[in-house]
Formats: C-alpha cells, sequence, structure tokens
C-alpha cells in the first residue's frame, strides 16, 4: 500500500535523534561567544532497501531561533538503482514560529538524470502543527518540477506537482526501455494528490501530455516518431485501489515491425477503469475507439502472486478491409498469395487470450476478397472456435466467386472446427462450368509441421466449351469428368497423392506425380506425369480447326514443367494406335498442317497438290510425333524414321500419303505460333464421319 | 638418310611417344571439380539480370538464355534440315592427335585433369527460382539504394540501416529481406541440383556473393569478408 511518512518536529533539533542506523559516524558539538556549531556525521545509513553513505550534517546556530543547515550525502540507492552520487545542500534554518527552512539550494551530481540544482522553501509551523515544502527541482536532463505539498494540523495534506521532463533523459533513467534504446520527446506533467494523514494518499489525478515522443530499437525496427499524446487518470483509495485511465493518441506513427500504425485524423481513444487489490490489478470496462478502423471492448488482468496475463477483447466491430491492411497483412510473406488480396467487409468478432489466444468467435456479413487468381463476393460465415473446446462449429458462405476466371456456384459451407484445424460436416459441391466439384474431404490443419489443407473428390460434367472460351483456348467440346484421389496444399505447394484422371473426348487423361510450388503464388512451377489414352482425335480436331483427322490417339507427356503455366520442359510422345470400328483418314487440310507443323512449307508441287486435292481423305497406317521441350528448344520426332527424317505420318493404300520431318530442332515460341497458325487457317473438312 | 628412311624411324619414333603418351594418359583421373569460371560467368549473367529487372521493375519470367557458354540460338521451323556439324572425330588430324595426346600427358605429370563443365541453368526449378529472384528484387531496389539494406559476404541481404527509409516503409523490410533471401537460396540450391552436384551450393553462393557485390550500382552497401559495412 502506498504510503508516505513524515516525521513530526517534536521539538527543535530533535530530529538528529531518530537516525535509524549509524555506523562509524560521530557527533561534535562546539561553540564560543553564543555561536554553535552541531556536527552529525555517519558513514553509512540503511534501511529496508536502501543505503545512504558518508552522509553528514552540520547546524551553525546563529541566535536562539536561526542557524545554518548543511547536508551533505554520499551514494544514495534504492534497491540497485543509484539515486545520486553526491548532494550538497544548505538553507536558513529558522524555529521561531514552528521550523521554516528558507533560502534552500540543493545541488545533485552523479544521478541518473546528471546534475540538479534545486531551490525551495520547507516550513513548519509550531501553532496547529500545519507545514508546507515548496521545492523546484531542476536539471539540464531532468527537466523541472516544481512541488508543493501542504499539510494541516489534522494531517491532512494535499500535494501539487507539475513539470516538464525530456523523455532522452527519463527513459535510460528509469530503464523503461532495454539497454541502447534510444528515446526522445518532451512530457509535461501535472499531478494532484491528498490524503488524510501522512500514511496514506486517499485520491489523486494526473495528466500528462507527451509532444514529438519517439523511441528507437538498435535495429530501428521498433521505434515511433513525432507522437503526440494524453494520458490522463484519476484513482482512489477504497480499500484497493481503483480509478478511470484515458489515453488519446492524436498525432505520429509507430512501428512494431511488421506493424505500423499511423495517428488517423481523429485521435485514438483508449479508456478503461483500472483496479488493483492486494491480489491483482485489472483493466475493466475497456473501450477502443479508433477511427477508420472499428470499436472494441476489452479487460486485461494481472495475478499479483505470479501466473499469466488475461486479456479479452470483445465486441470488436471493425471494417475488414483497414483490419487486414494494418494488423493481418503485415504477417503474411511480401509475396504470398494472400498478401495481394484485397478485403471488404463488417467484422465482428471476439477473442481471449492467457496470454495466447485461445477462443475466438466471429460474425462477417457483406465481405469480398479478392486476390488473383480468385476473388470471392457476398462472403459471410460466422462460428467460434475454442483451444479447449474440442468442437465448434463455423458457416462460410459466399454467393459469387471466380477462380482463374472460372465462375464458381455460390457455396455454404459448414465446418467443424477442433483445436487445430477444421473438416467439413458434410460433403460440399460446387458448381462451376455446368458441372460439379465435389469435395468428399476438406479439412486443414494449421498446427505442427504439416500444417495446410487437404481435399478429396471428384469433378463431374465440367463444360469444356465453356472452360475452352474462359481461358481464350481453342474452342473444345465435351465434358471433364475428374477423380481427385488426394490433394494436399502445404507451405505453398500443391501435392497429389494418387493420380487424378479425367475423361476428355472420348478418352482418358491421367495426371500422377502432380506438384505445383508456389501455387497461387509469384512464378508457380507445376510438375507432372501426364498420360493420355483412347483419345478420340476427331472430335479433337473438330475443335482446333486442325483439319480432319480420325484415329485413336495413344501417348505420354513425362516430366511436364509449367512455369508461371507456361511449358517450360516435358518430353511428349503421341501415336495412334489401331482400334477396331475406327477408321484411321486424314484430311488434305490436317495433311498441310501437319507439313508445317514438321517443318515443311506444305504439299509442294502444283501438280502433286492438285492431285491431292481431289481426295477429301487419306486412309494412314500410323500418325504420331515427339516432342522433348527444353531450354526453349523442342526436339522433334516421329512414329519412325526415313533418310535422316523422322516420320510423322505414315499413309496406306492409295494415294498414299506420308509425311516425313527433317527439321529435329525448332524454337518453342515458333512451333506454338505455327501450331495457331494450322488451328486458326481456313475451313475444315468434315467428312461426315 | 634417304627419305623412306628418316621417314620409318620418326614414323617409330612417333608410335613409340604415342605408346608412351597413350600409356600415360591411360592413368588420367578426370575430377569434375566446381567449375569455378563457368560459376563465374553464370553469377555475372543471373545478377546482371536480376539487377536489371529491378532497375525497370519489369519481371520477364521467361527471360534469358538458359546455359550459360553454349549458345542455342534456336533455329526456324522453316529453316533447312539442320545439317550436323562435322563430328569431333571427323575434325581430328595427327596434329591434334598429338596435340591432345600431350597436352594430356603433361596433365597427368602436372595436375590431375579438370573437367571443363559448364553450369546447368536451364532446369525449370532454376528458372522458376530466377523469375522469383526477379519478381521481389524491384521491391528490394529503393532499400538497397537508400541503404536500409546490403549485401552480406555470403551472398545474402541484410538489413544495414532500417533508419534509412520510413517507419511505414520499414514495416515490411524484415519480411522483404527474409523472403529476398529465402529465394536466393532456392537459387543457389536449384542451380547446384540442376548440375546434379546438390553439395555446390555453398560455393555457388559464394561466387554469386563476390557478384552481387561487383556488379551492385554505386551507392550500394555491402559487408567485406570481415563483416564491415562499406558502401560502393
Amino acid at each position: 500500500m502506498p504510503a508516505f511518512s513524515m516525521f513530526r518536529p517534536p521539538r527543535p533539533f530533535g530530529i538528529w535523534t531518530s537516525l535509524v542506523l549509524l555506523c562509524g559516524g560521530g557527533l561534535f558539538l562546539t561553540g564560543s561567544a553564543g555561536a554553535q556549531t552541531l556536527e552529525i556525521s555517519a558513514s553509512s545509513v540503511q534501511g529496508p532497501g536502501w543505503q545512504a553513505q558518508h552522509l553528514q550534517a552540520s547546524l551553525q546556530t546563529d541566535s536562539s531561533y536561526t542557524a545554518h543547515l548543511q547536508v551533505q550525502a554520499g551514494v544514495v540507492a534504492m534497491g540497485k538503482q543509484r539515486v545520486w552520487q553526491k548532494m550538497q545542500g544548505h538553507c536558513k534554518l529558522q524555529t521561531q514560529y514552528g521550523w521554516s527552512c528558507s533560502g534552500l539550494q540543493l545541488t545533485v551530481s552523479g544521478s541518473p538524470w546528471g546534475e540538479l540544482q534545486s531551490d525551495g522553501r520547507l516550513q513548519v509551523l509550531r501553532s496547529d502543527g500545519a507545514g508546507s515544502l515548496q521545492l523546484h527541482l531542476q536539471g539540464a536532463t531532468f527537466g523541472h518540477t516544481t512541488l508543493r505539498i501542504h499539510s494541516g494540523a489534522t494531517g491532512h495534506w494535499q500535494l501539487q506537482a507539475r513539470g516538464d521532463l525530456a523523455l532522452k533523459g527519463w527513459v535510460p533513467a528509469l530503464q523503461m526501455l532495454p539497454a541502447k534504446w534510444q528515446a526522445g520527446g518532451a512530457m509535461h506533467w501535472q499531478l494532484t494528490s491528498d490524503g488524510k494523514s501522512w500514511s496514506r494518499i486517499n485520491q489523486l489525478h494526473f495528466v500528462a501530455r507527451l509532444y514529438k515522443g519517439q523511441f528507437s530499437s538498435p535495429d530501428g525496427l521498433q521505434a515511433a516518431q513525432n507522437v503526440a499524446a494524453t494520458l490522463t487518470g484519476d484513482g482512489q483509495w477504497l480499500r484497493h485501489w481503483q480509478g478511470q485511465l484515458q489515453l488519446r493518441w492524436t498525432q505520429g506513427g509507430v512501428l512494431w515491425s511488421p506493424w505500423y500504425w499511423a495517428a488517423p485524423v481523429r485521435p485514438v481513444v483508449v479508456h478503461s477503469d483500472w483496479q488493483q487489490t492486494a491480489e491483482q490489478w485489472r483493466l475493466n470496462r475497456g473501450r477502443i475507439d479508433w477511427p477508420e478502423l472499428g470499436t472494441a471492448r476489452f479487460t486485461v488482468s494481472q495475478s499479483l502472486h505470479g501466473g499469466s496475463m488475461r486479456w479479452d477483447l470483445h465486441d470488436v466491430d471493425v471494417g475488414l478491409e483497414p483490419l487486414f491492411a494494418h494488423w493481418i497483412k503485415p504477417l503474411l510473406p511480401a509475396s504470398s498469395f494472400a498478401a495481394q488480396a484485397l478485403l471488404a467487409g463488417r467484422l465482428r468478432f471476439s477473442v481471449a487470450g492467457v496470454p495466447a489466444l485461445h477462443a475466438l468467435r466471429w460474425d462477417l456479413q457483406g465481405g469480398s476478397f479478392s486476390s488473383p487468381p480468385m476473388s470471392l463476393q457476398g462472403v459471410s460465415s460466422h462460428g467460434a472456435w475454442d483451444e479447449h473446446s474440442p468442437l465448434e462449429s463455423a458457416v462460410f458462405h459466399w454467393q459469387r466467386a471466380t477462380l482463374y476466371h472460372i465462375p464458381l456456384g455460390p457455396v455454404a459451407l459448414r465446418l467443424a472446427l477442433h483445436p487445430g484445424g477444421f473438416a467439413l460436416y458434410h460433403p460440399l459441391d460446387i458448381h462451376l462450368l455446368g458441372g460439379v466439384l465435389h469435395f468428399q474431404q476438406l479439412s486443414g490443419h494449421w498446427r505442427g509441421a504439416h500444417s495446410g489443407f487437404a481435399m478429396r473428390g471428384d469433378l463431374k460434367g465440367l463444360s469444356m466449351r465453356s472452360l475452352t472460351r474462359i481461358m481464350h483456348w481453342p474452342p473444345f467440346t465435351g465434358t471433364i469428368q475428374a477423380t481427385i484421389p488426394e490433394l494436399t496444399y502445404h507451405a505453398g505447394t500443391i501435392h497429389t497423392s494418387g493420380e487424378l484422371s479425367a475423361g476428355i473426348f472420348g478418352g482418358e487423361v491421367r495426371v500422377r506425380d502432380l506438384q505445383v510450388q508456389n501455387f497461387l503464388g509469384v512464378m508457380p512451377l507445376l510438375r507432372a506425369n501426364v498420360s493420355v489414352q483412347g483419345l478420340q482425335l476427331k472430335p479433337l480436331t473438330e475443335a482446333f480447326h486442325f483439319g480432319y483427322i480420325s484415329g485413336v490417339l495413344d501417348g505420354n507427356l513425362r516430366h511436364l514443367y509449367l512455369l508461371n503455366w507456361s511449358p517450360e520442359a516435358f518430353q511428349a510422345r503421341f501415336a495412334t494406335v489401331k482400334t477396331p470400328g475406327v477408321p484411321q483418314k486424314i484430311s488434305y487440310q490436317a495433311v498441310q498442317n501437319i507439313t508445317k507443323l514438321g517443318g515443311g512449307a506444305g504439299i509442294g508441287g502444283f501438280f502433286q497438290g492438285m492431285f491431292l486435292r481431289l481426295f477429301n481423305t487419306f486412309s494412314y497406317r500410323h500418325l504420331g510425333m515427339g516432342v522433348d521441350l527444353a531450354n526453349g528448344i523442342a526436339e522433334l520426332s516421329g512414329v519412325g524414321t526415313e533418310n535422316g527424317g523422322f516420320v510423322i505420318l505414315q499413309g496406306q493404300g492409295l494415294p498414299r500419303v506420308d509425311i516425313v520431318g527433317y527439321n529435329h530442332r525448332v524454337s518453342w515460341d515458333e512451333l506454338l505460333a505455327r501450331l495457331k497458325t494450322a488451328m486458326e487457317t481456313g475451313p475444315q473438312v468434315h467428312t461426315g464421319e | 638418310m634417304n627419305k623412306q628412311n628418316w621417314l620409318k624411324t620418326r614414323s617409330t619414333q612417333a608410335l613409340l611417344l604415342l605408346g608412351m603418351l597413350v600409356g600415360l594418359s591411360a592413368c588420367v583421373t578426370v575430377n569434375i571439380y566446381f567449375p569455378a569460371a563457368a560459376a563465374k560467368r553464370l553469377a555475372d549473367q543471373v545478377v546482371g539480370e536480376v539487377y536489371k529487372a529491378a532497375a525497370s521493375g519489369a519481371v520477364s519470367p521467361s527471360a534469358a538464355a538458359n546455359h550459360v557458354s553454349p549458345d542455342h540460338s534456336a533455329p526456324a521451323l522453316t529453316a533447312p534440315v539442320v545439317s550436323p556439324a562435322p563430328s569431333a572425330f571427323e575434325r581430328l588430324t595427327p596434329a591434334h592427335v598429338a596435340g591432345y595426346l600431350l597436352a594430356t600427358g603433361f596433365s597427368v605429370v602436372s595436375t590431375p585433369a579438370e573437367a571443363a563443365a559448364d553450369l546447368n541453368a536451364s532446369s525449370p526449378g532454376v528458372q522458376a527460382a530466377r523469375a522469383q529472384l526477379e519478381a521481389i528484387a524491384t521491391r528490394m531496389r529503393p532499400y538497397f539504394e537508400s541503404g536500409a539494406v546490403g549485401w552480406t559476404a555470403n551472398g545474402l541481404v541484410a538489413i544495414h540501416d532500417a533508419a534509412a527509409v520510413s517507419l511505414q516503409a520499414r514495416a515490411g523490410l524484415s519480411g522483404l529481406v527474409s523472403s529476398n533471401n529465402s529465394a536466393l537460396q532456392n537459387l543457389y540450391q536449384q542451380i547446384a541440383n540442376a548440375n546434379g552436384h546438390p553439395d555446390w551450393e555453398g560455393q555457388i553462393q559464394q561466387t554469386f556473393a563476390q557478384t552481387w557485390i561487383s556488379k551492385a550500382p554505386a551507392g550500394y552497401w555491402y559487408q567485406n569478408a570481415s563483416g564491415q559495412w562499406q558502401k560502393k
């Protein structure tokens, strides 16, 4: 319990008998012709928690009621904190109408604030025991302080103090910041207090105004500049201390890497009741009003007998955009997908911790999320999570969404939340492009080395026509059916443990060893092995306007690498397989395009070309091609070799058309350009098959 | 000595010499040492492109040549069939053989042979690492120019003087430096992996470390070998 102790002057000069402990000291009394000198010295005086060395007082009397008092002290320490190295003072002591120490002059050296000078007056009236002290203390580093204390005969006292101080000296003096941190700025403060007896403070009120406040850690990553703030507070003693505090932050910026906050136009106001008992201190009924962000209420408590700090932030009502921009985004890797997001909406939530977060409850309305290539609109969500509750639930809903420009239908997710993650309550369907993406399992884990997401499901009926139109690909027809056995997302990378399969153009595409590094991030890198079986060339070539080809194609794409979704390397082999009931025919247009693709200039020769034009289609025995892409160069091969070239098309019957390529190495960009040209040229020939 | 005898004698001597050299060269062990010169050329190229991307603010994921030394200029599709260059065997002449054997023999008795390997930087992993680094480089440049960050002696980035930029700019500095260092480490590892020597990562990193500093624009800060900060 805070208390002031003050001696009552029983009689003149009687004070010197009340020293607590004198070690190695002395007392001398000398005098002559009406003047007497009293000297008291002590090499060391100590009490609980403090110690003073080399004390010396000298009292030289001029008359019965007047004396000249000189005091001197060596090192004084409170605990481990040295108060000063040396103190000297003197005053004129008069005792005619009580005690009066006028012309008080004090000099202090070696204090945490450097050199200090003080002048003032101390007066204690004899008639009713009332007294007053007026003291003015100043120092270059210390600033200046004016102190007035008045005490009545009943012991009731009042204190008024005010001053200006420089944080540059005070902060290191009081060890308010770690060593080597720097602080600056000025503070004007006022304190009023009173008590019914010298042993007790009954109430106090203070105001501290900070101007141009700043601090900086040695590495500059925790810092503040030009901060202006006002802290006001009061307290009363009613069996325990309690009162109110208010902080108004009006100017400046604060950096606590990775966070940075700048004072908004209207001040940030934090208001709270406070209380301190023998058991704990507590901030209660706290309220934060942060313009341009929102409002919140809070409580904080800390046991005085150990234990962790408990806190909770409740009734938080904030805009999602500023919350994300200033509080969440700084925690995300700068190049991550989420860090690029733009969010909007209104979020209400409550959180609690001891001191780590252990409970969360939220309600989001009117939300939106946008971070290429994903966007969500009409988002709402509510739910709860508790560290100590094995099962909580959450609902997540969006009305519209896009992923890589693919529109996704509305979704209502119901999730089971457990302390370390979440899982779907029921299987989930997302409608897209006329089909359904079915999530049989979707779960997330945010603890441990394998934090991330996992899903299993399938895709049914996705329209290729819609997909190719959205992706600006050559138009395909048909639908995609795919099975997704196990897909995990961890640390920015997608893995599949099994084999993805999709039905397309009457055949099946299987994707194995799929891995996408930096998925949704900068420069994603996809690796996979792809195999194709039973692909019907007729619908495929119809889609591409490549020219009519019928037959069944098998092949594989090994060691496929896509960097930023563009091919970087692969080894491709595709060839037709003879299938009963499926004719192997190729149109003149397709022959022309394949010839160009393989490195030729089309069917050469006027008569040769004119003759072949007489036929709509030609029969073939084998059709196939190999492409090995590396370093931007494609190495071409075919279904066989002939005269140093590679056979792309081996015809049969009459007329027989063979296509043999001799350009084994081509630029990949050139190959793509040629392919695009081939697919865009002229109407294709339909055979009616 | 007539011409015929002279030729016979010289042929015998040449055969003896060849036999001796062949015998010596049969004992050669070719050690694949770290190709420092190729690594330096690669570092020059990659570092130059990253600085260029940082200066232009553009990211060019598919930029660039992939090998350091060989020039893979792609032939156009319509170009004639690539005629095979004369093989190394076809280009051999007795002088070449003798020169080669002499050189081989000399290398056997002087120092172990060193494979004149080039560093392959064309793997998709390297390309991705380079592209990611170039993307970050744009954002790192203001911090380098202000002196807030600098190059360490081991090819990474460290905060030199955060106070050189505003408080707001400092907020993301640690995260950006961390991302940049992850991208750098990934680049060094990917190059080592692409060349089948994951153990070369440290040497590649050291080679790059010197190049980041030597090619840095004036005003950039860097740490010297003793860890002291210096300004270019």
